[in-house]
């Protein structure tokens, strides 16, 4: 299970994926850090029509991302 | 140790969409005092709590997901522990989703405040298939959990009676906190001795100094401002660890995941939630929206059928009577003075009035919709759109409401989150043609164009979205430039609204527009009216009709040949609706005959007409928005910005287009 690593924003609904890293600048990476986008910490996505915002579900909560911040939050895909 | 104090101050925190408000209502009820921090935009709350002899002074810091600077609110929050020094924190969370809300907890920890968890929608959780050992998260946390119901008024004796206890003996406060993750604590130690009794926040060194190693700019220029002969030593280290902030935010997590690890149980749901279920709807790119423009529909069917009606009535019954009634107790007064009373004074006071039905009900429904949930699915549905003006979907809201009055409106841009967005939204909103405005257009658009009308007004409300438009892209590109504040919003799960939660947003939204903008509107109502009289007592002759023929030259540009024209436009400044009764006055005629809009018709070619109703869709804000910008900017610079530039705007539009069609010889005739 290496090679994996997708943006957030390229999983679709259903999708589950494990964060490895955040590749945003300072501002972005603190708050998606403080909204529980750690390493290692399990994603299912909710909603991703392609375009716009994402919703995805992370320690127990729903979250918006806009998709320039999806862009940034790098998972390892699980494939199920 | 035993601490007597006359009365205790206790402060309430929570992250956003845990039920904050509702406990903080339910404990204070009326006995509450609303305001602003002083010097700023965000809310202030507090009040009373009595369970015996002594009182509790209970504050209501705003929900923030954390202690960082990155927003206003979270730096009140953290100011407010770190300088008053309350007794002690109660923190609300959300026992549906645990672990993120322990966050804002693992931060506070650190900050040697003693604190007590109101852990609140257990039921919800319930739904969730999660189910919470209290006795365990307690025991593992090292520190008092209370279930609640807050909604149900459940548990918050129990929860104020435990905060009370362990306010009154702080020393037996001795939670499990969160560590120095290992691979940073040398670099740690090295920077709290390096701070030890040098900066001038000594009792918080331990905070300091994770601030410092996160980065937190305003921690940062502190220390360098009243420590400045380690500065150069602290900023080597900092410099070689600026991915502290990492490992900083994971241990705190980690910490999290082993509070939780034996208290917290999630089974599978057997089948998918009700928020998913709705969410497939709300959320859907294409659903969503036909979802948001039926929920406006709803809204705007509800101001016309509900609150104009009532406004109609107010002014039948109360508006006119009083005026009426004050010209007759007044027939032996100085002409003036009745007219300043009557015209002036009650006039104002009614446009207050008239827009208090308005007002109650978009705060109701406003209230209801965020309470509910659905607010945050419909800034997710919009935020694509906005992104073009580098907004997000919640400023879209407040544009929206707009469109039915531009009050509410700027009012409503308190669910802006960001100040450079919320001013730009307030900024863009007079730009949303109101009610009123369509109204006046309705009115005079079909003598100006006869069966084009429909096709003119379609236009014109087109020019003023696409004008609202280009100015945010250039007000984004110029003014407000710099980063944009990351789009990360909860989604919270839908609930059932707390008709006390909402019917106190609603007195305190309608109290302060009142209170603040109420008494700017009178005001400016006096001074316009007196323009409008003096000095000779009538309209045709008063300073403003000779402002509007001194203007007479500009009109010219606009193919407004007519001074009237231009003073019906001028006296639009106190509410739009305005223009017509202006209008009637100046044309002799009695106000929404038919004849009036002929006669005026017959003074202006097309061209001209089309100037003129550009230009009033365009134009200046009325008084009451006006106001309500002062208000809500906390800034007469700004507003006065605002209303310049609307001016010029409009102006320019209104001079272009006649130009435009005089060179193109459209509408000449």
């Amino acid at each position: 299970m290496t090679g994996n690593f997708l943006p957030l924003s390229h999983l679709v609904k259903g999708d589950k994926g494990i964060v490895h890293h955040l590749n945003g600048g300072r501002a972005i990476n603190d708050r998606l850090l403080v909204m529980g986008f750690t390493k290692g910490a399990e994603i299912s996505v909710m909603q991703n029509p392609g375009f716009g915002p994402v919703i995805v579900y992370v320690r127990d909560t729903r979250i918006a991302l806009g998709r320039g911040e999806a862009n940034k939050v790098i998972v390892e895909k699980l494939l199920t | 140790m035993k601490t007597e104090k006359p009365f205790l101050k206790i402060a309430l925190m929570g992250q956003p969409n845990v039920g904050k408000s509702t406990v903080f209502n339910m404990l204070t009820g009326l006995n509450q005092h609303v305001g602003n921090w002083p010097g700023k935009t965000v809310e202030f709350k507090e009040g009373t709590v009595r369970l015996d002899e002594t009182p509790i002074q209970l504050v209501d810091l705003p929900g923030t997901y954390s202690l960082t600077a990155n927003s206003e609110e979270e730096r009140i929050a953290r100011d407010f522990i770190i300088n008053e020094q309350p007794d002690l924190v109660i923190v609300i969370v959300n026992a549906a989703s645990l672990e993120r809300n322990l966050y804002l907890i693992a931060e506070l920890l650190v900050l040697d405040v003693p604190i007590v968890m109101g852990l609140n929608m257990m039921d919800v959780a319930d739904q969730q298939g999660f189910s919470i050992d209290v006795e365990l998260l307690q025991t593992a946390l090292g520190f008092p959990v209370v279930p609640i119901v807050a909604t149900k008024n459940q548990g918050l004796k129990t929860l104020v009676e435990t905060a009370k206890n362990l306010a009154q003996h702080p020393t037996c406060f001795s939670p499990h906190r969160p560590e120095i993750p290992p691979e940073k604590k040398q670099v740690y130690d090295k920077i709290y001795s390096l701070i030890e009794k040098k900066a001038d926040i000594d009792h918080l060194t331990g905070w300091v100094a994770i601030k410092l190693l996160e980065g937190d700019r305003e921690v940062l220029e502190r220390v360098q401002q009243s420590a400045p002969e380690i500065w150069p030593k602290l900023r080597d280290i900092l410099i070689n660890n600026e991915d502290a902030i990492l490992a900083i935010i994971q241990s705190r997590y980690a910490w999290i995941e082993r509070m939780v690890r034996i208290a917290l149980v999630r089974h599978k749901p057997g089948k998918i939630v009700l928020t998913d279920r709705l969410d497939r709807v709300a959320t859907h790119p294409f659903w969503g929206i036909v979802v948001l423009i039926a929920v406006f529909g709803l809204v705007f069917l509800l101001t016309y059928r509900v609150a104009t009606p009532i406004v109609n009535w107010m002014q039948l019954h109360l508006m006119i009577p009083a005026g009426d009634f004050m010209v007759d107790a007044l027939k032996n007064a100085p002409e003036w003075f009745s007219g300043l009373i009557v015209d002036g004074l009650i006039g104002g006071a009614g446009s207050v009035l008239t827009f208090l039905p308005i007002l109650v009900l978009f705060f109701a429904i406003l209230g209801i919709l965020e309470d509910v949930g659905y607010l945050a699915r419909a800034a997710f549905v919009m935020d694509r759109f906005m992104h073009l003006m580098g907004l997000h979907g919640r400023s879209f809201l407040s544009m929206f409401i707009g469109f039915g009055c531009n009050v509410p409106a700027v009012m409503g841009t308190r669910i802006i989150e960001d100040r450079r967005a919320r001013l730009l939204t307030i900024l863009l909103i007079p730009l949303v043609p109101c009610t009123a405005r369509i109204a006046v257009v309705a009115f005079l658009a079909p003598a100006f164009f006869g069966n084009s009308a429909a096709l003119i007004t379609w236009l014109l409300v087109i020019i003023n979205l696409a004008t609202l438009m280009v100015l945010g892209i250039l007000a984004r590109k110029f003014v407000f430039k710099g980063e944009q504040t990351p789009f990360i919003m909860e989604i919270p799960l839908y609930h059932f609204p707390n008709l006390k939660t909402i019917g106190l947003y609603v007195w305190h939204n309608t109290y302060a527009f009142i209170k603040k903008a109420g008494r700017l509107i009178v005001i400016f109502s006096v001074i316009v009216w007196a323009f409008s009289w003096f000095p000779n007592g009538d309209l045709q002759n008063s300073y403003l009709a000779n402002f509007g023929r001194w203007l007479a030259p500009l009109g010219s540009l606009l193919g407004l040949y007519d001074w009237r024209l231009i003073l019906a436009l001028l006296t639009s400044f106190i509410a739009k609706e305005n223009t017509i009764a202006t209008l009637g006055i100046l044309f002799g005629i009695q106000e929404g005959s038919q004849v009036l809009s002929m006669r005026i018709a017959s003074t202006i070619n097309p061209a001209g007409a089309f100037a003129f109703l550009l230009v009033q869709m365009l134009f200046i804000p009325c008084v009451a928005t006006v106001a309500a910008i002062k208000q809500e900017t906390s800034s007469w610079k700004y507003t006065l910005i605002n209303v310049i530039l609307l001016l010029v705007i409009s102006l320019l539009a209104g001079v272009g287009a006649y130009q435009v069609l005089r060179l193109l010889n459209i509408g000449m005739a």
